[in-house]
C-alpha cells in the first residue's frame, strides 16, 4: 500500500494544511491505489478521476490562500453509490439506474463539496441498499479485504471495504437496518448510524424513508467524528431533519467515561450468538468498567419481534418508494413495450434484481386491502413497544453495549438463497433503526481465524457526541482499531 | 381451511400482488419467488402473538415537529437536464408508447 494511503483523515488534513503535500499529489496517489488494488475487492462502481483532479486543484488553491480550510479540504474520499451526484453516474447498484446521471447534488454531497473534499468515485452496495452481504449489487459482489472469500457485509459493503483496504480514508454509507454498522463490523472499521433526522436524506435514493439514515465510516473514532460534523444538521429540503445545533464532535472527545452507566441487554446474548463474538463484546464492557464506567444488566424485552417488525415496515416503505421506477422519466426503459402497461412491467422486471423484487412484492402485499391492519398497522404498534424498551432502559443507563452481528463475516454465497438466514444477520442492528436511535460499530477483537469482530454502542437521540466519546475512550485503551487486513 | 389450502391461497395472493406491482416472472421463477415470499410472510406472522391492544402505532422514529419552509419559486438553471435521463425523448418531452388507439 502506498504510504499516504495508510494515513487517516486527521493526519492527511494536517499534511495538507501544512503544505507538506498537495491535494493533487494525494488524489493521484489514491487513484493509482484504487486502480491497482480494487480489482480484487470490487468496491468501486464508478471512478471520476477527471472531476477529482479538478476538485484537487481547487482545494490546493483554497489551501494556498490559507483560509476556509476544513478537516476535509483536499482529502480524496469515496461515497456509497446511493448518494445523488451531479454529473456523475449514480446507479444504486441497480440495472434500472445503470445509466442515470443526476442533474443535481444531494445535500450531503453539496456539503462535502463545500468543505473542499475531493470525490474519487462511487462505492458498491446492495441494490437499493437491500441486503446484508453486498452480493445483491448488479455489478458483482464486493470481497472482504480481510479474506476475499468472505462478504464485506452490506449494504454499505463497498464503503466499508474501501476504508478497510486503504482506498479511501473515510466514507459515507446509509443504514436502514444496520447497513453501516454491520459492514463496519465485518471489515474492522468504525461506522456510525446517527439519530434519525440528524443528517439530511435529500438526494439519497430512498429505500425505507422512516428508517434510512446516512452514516460516516472511518478507520478510527476521531475521523468518524470529523466526518459526522461535516454532514450533520438541519436541512430545509428535508422536513424530517432535526433543527438542533451540530456540536463539534471531534472537540468533544475527552476519553473520559467515569461516572457513565453502560447497559448490557440480556436479550442480545442469546442462543445462536457466536462464542467468540460474545466473549469479545463482554471483554469490551470490562474495558469500559476499568475506565470508570458502571456496567449494569438491562432488558429490552421486545427485541425478538424487531426483525418481523422491520420486514413489514421496510418493504412497505420500499414498495411505495420504488413505484417511481416506471421506465418513463429516468432509468431503464424497456425498448419493446407495445403499450404503457407493458412499458412499466417490462422496465421494472428487466431492471430490478431478485431481492428488490421480493421486497417490493412483500411491501405491496402487507399494504394491500385486507392485510394492512394485520401486518403494517400491527408492525407500527410493535415498533412503539420496541422504542419504549429503549426509552425505559435509558432511564437507567447512558449507553448500551451489544454485539453488532451474531457472527463474524460469512462466506460469499453462504446465505444468498435463504432470506431469513440473511435477514437474521441484522437482528442486533434493526431495533436501533426502528427506535431512531444513534448506534456506533467499532472493532473490539479478532477471531481465531484473524477476522474482525465489532461491538455496538447505542445511545439516546442526538447523543452522538456521547457515543463517540465512549468509543474514543475504548479505542485509546485497546489496539483493535490498529489491526488492518494483510494485503494480497 | 386446511394448511395446504391456506398456503395455496397465500401463494395465489403473492402471485397476484407481483402482477399489481408490475413485476413479471416466468413459471419457474414465480415458483421460487413465491416460496421465498411465503417463508418471509410466515416469519413475520410471529407478530400476531404480540399483544398490541391499546398501543399507539409509531409514525415517526424521533418525536419532534417537522420544520416546514416557505413554498417559494426558485430558478433551476439547467431545465434540459431534468429530461436528459428519459429513455425516449422528443425535444423537451418525454415519450411513451401510445395509450389511445386512433380510429
Amino acid at each position: 500500500m502506498r504510504e499516504l494511503c495508510k494515513k487517516g483523515l486527521a493526519q492527511l488534513a494536517e499534511l495538507l494544511k501544512g503544505r507538506k503535500i498537495s491535494s493533487v499529489e494525494l488524489t493521484r496517489e489514491y487513484l493509482a491505489e484504487i486502480e491497482e488494488r480494487d480489482p480484487s475487492i470490487n468496491s468501486f462502481v464508478t471512478l471520476c478521476p477527471e472531476a477529482a483532479m479538478e476538485a484537487a486543484k481547487a482545494a490546493d488553491a483554497r489551501l494556498a490562500r490559507g483560509e476556509g480550510a476544513t478537516a476535509l479540504t483536499g482529502v480524496p474520499i469515496a461515497i456509497k453509490d446511493i448518494f445523488v451526484t451531479k454529473g456523475v453516474r449514480t446507479t444504486c447498484c441497480s440495472r434500472i439506474l445503470e445509466n442515470y446521471v443526476p442533474p443535481y447534488d444531494g445535500t450531503v454531497v453539496a456539503k462535502l463539496k463545500a468543505s473542499g473534499a475531493v470525490m474519487t468515485g462511487k462505492l458498491s452496495m446492495d441494490e437499493f441498499a437491500m441486503g446484508s452481504s453486498n452480493e445483491f449489487s448488479a455489478f458483482g459482489p464486493v470481497k472482504n479485504p480481510w479474506d476475499r472469500s468472505l462478504t464485506p457485509g452490506g449494504s454499505s459493503g463497498g464503503s466499508a471495504a474501501a476504508v478497510a483496504a486503504g482506498l479511501t480514508p473515510v466514507s459515507l454509507g446509509t443504514d436502514t437496518g444496520g447497513s453501516v454498522r454491520q459492514p463496519a463490523a465485518f471489515c474492522g472499521v468504525v461506522g456510525l448510524k446517527p439519530t434519525y433526522g440528524r443528517i439530511s436524506r435529500y438526494g439519497i435514493i430512498a429505500f425505507a424513508s422512516s428508517l434510512d439514515q446516512v452514516g460516516p465510516m472511518a478507520r478510527d473514532v476521531r475521523d468518524c467524528a470529523a466526518m459526522l460534523g461535516a454532514v450533520a444538521g438541519h436541512d430545509e429540503l428535508d422536513a424530517t431533519t432535526i433543527p438542533a445545533p451540530v456540536p463539534d464532535y471531534a472537540a468533544s472527545l475527552t476519553g473520559d467515561v467515569r461516572g457513565k452507566t453502560v447497559g448490557v441487554p440480556r436479550e442480545y446474548f442469546v442462543e445462536g450468538i457466536d462464542p467468540e463474538v460474545e466473549s469479545a463484546v463482554r471483554a469490551a464492557s470490562d474495558v469500559l468498567a476499568r475506565l470508570g464506567a458502571k456496567v449494569i444488566d438491562i432488558s429490552l424485552p421486545h427485541t425478538r419481534y424487531s426483525l418481523a417488525c422491520y420486514y413489514i415496515i421496510a418493504p412497505a416503505e420500499a414498495s411505495a418508494n420504488l413505484a417511481r421506477y416506471d421506465g418513463v422519466r429516468y432509468g431503464h426503459g424497456s425498448r419493446n413495450a407495445k403499450d404503457l402497461d407493458a412499458l412499466f412491467s417490462d422496465s421494472r422486471t428487466e431492471g430490478f434484481g431478485p431481492e428488490v423484487a421480493l421486497r417490493i412484492v412483500l411491501g405491496t402485499y402487507v399494504l394491500s386491502s385486507g392485510y394492512y391492519d394485520a401486518y403494517y398497522l400491527k408492525a407500527r404498534k410493535a415498533r412503539t413497544l420496541i422504542k419504549g424498551d429503549f426509552l425505559e432502559a435509558f432511564k437507567e443507563c447512558d449507553a448500551i453495549i451489544a454485539p453488532v452481528t451474531p457472527t463474524p463475516p460469512f462466506r460469499l454465497g453462504e446465505k444468498i438463497d435463504d432470506p431469513i438466514r440473511m435477514y437474521l444477520n441484522d437482528i442486533f442492528t434493526i431495533p436501533v433503526n426502528l427506535a431512531g436511535l444513534p448506534g456506533l460499530s467499532m472493532p473490539c477483537g479478532v477471531t481465531k481465524s484473524a477476522l474482525p469482530i465489532g461491538m455496538q454502542l447505542i445511545g439516546r437521540p442526538l447523543e452522538e457526541a456521547e457515543l463517540l466519546n465512549m468509543a474514543y475512550a475504548y479505542e485509546r485503551a485497546t489496539e483493535w482499531h490498529t489491526k488492518v487486513p494483510v494485503e494480497d | 381451511m386446511s394448511d395446504t389450502a391456506k398456503r395455496d391461497r397465500k401463494n395465489a395472493a403473492v402471485e397476484k400482488t407481483a402482477r399489481l406491482a408490475k413485476l413479471a416472472f416466468d413459471e419457474a421463477e414465480m415458483k421460487r419467488f413465491v416460496e421465498k415470499a411465503a417463508s418471509v410472510l410466515e416469519y413475520v406472522e410471529q407478530l400476531s402473538e404480540l399483544d398490541t391492544s391499546g398501543i399507539e402505532p409509531t409514525s415517526h422514529a424521533v418525536d419532534f415537529r417537522p420544520v416546514l419552509r416557505q413554498d417559494e419559486v426558485r430558478t433551476f438553471d439547467d431545465p434540459d437536464s431534468t429530461t436528459a435521463d428519459a429513455p425516449e425523448r422528443d425535444g423537451p418531452y418525454v415519450q411513451v408508447p401510445r395509450v389511445i388507439e386512433s380510429e
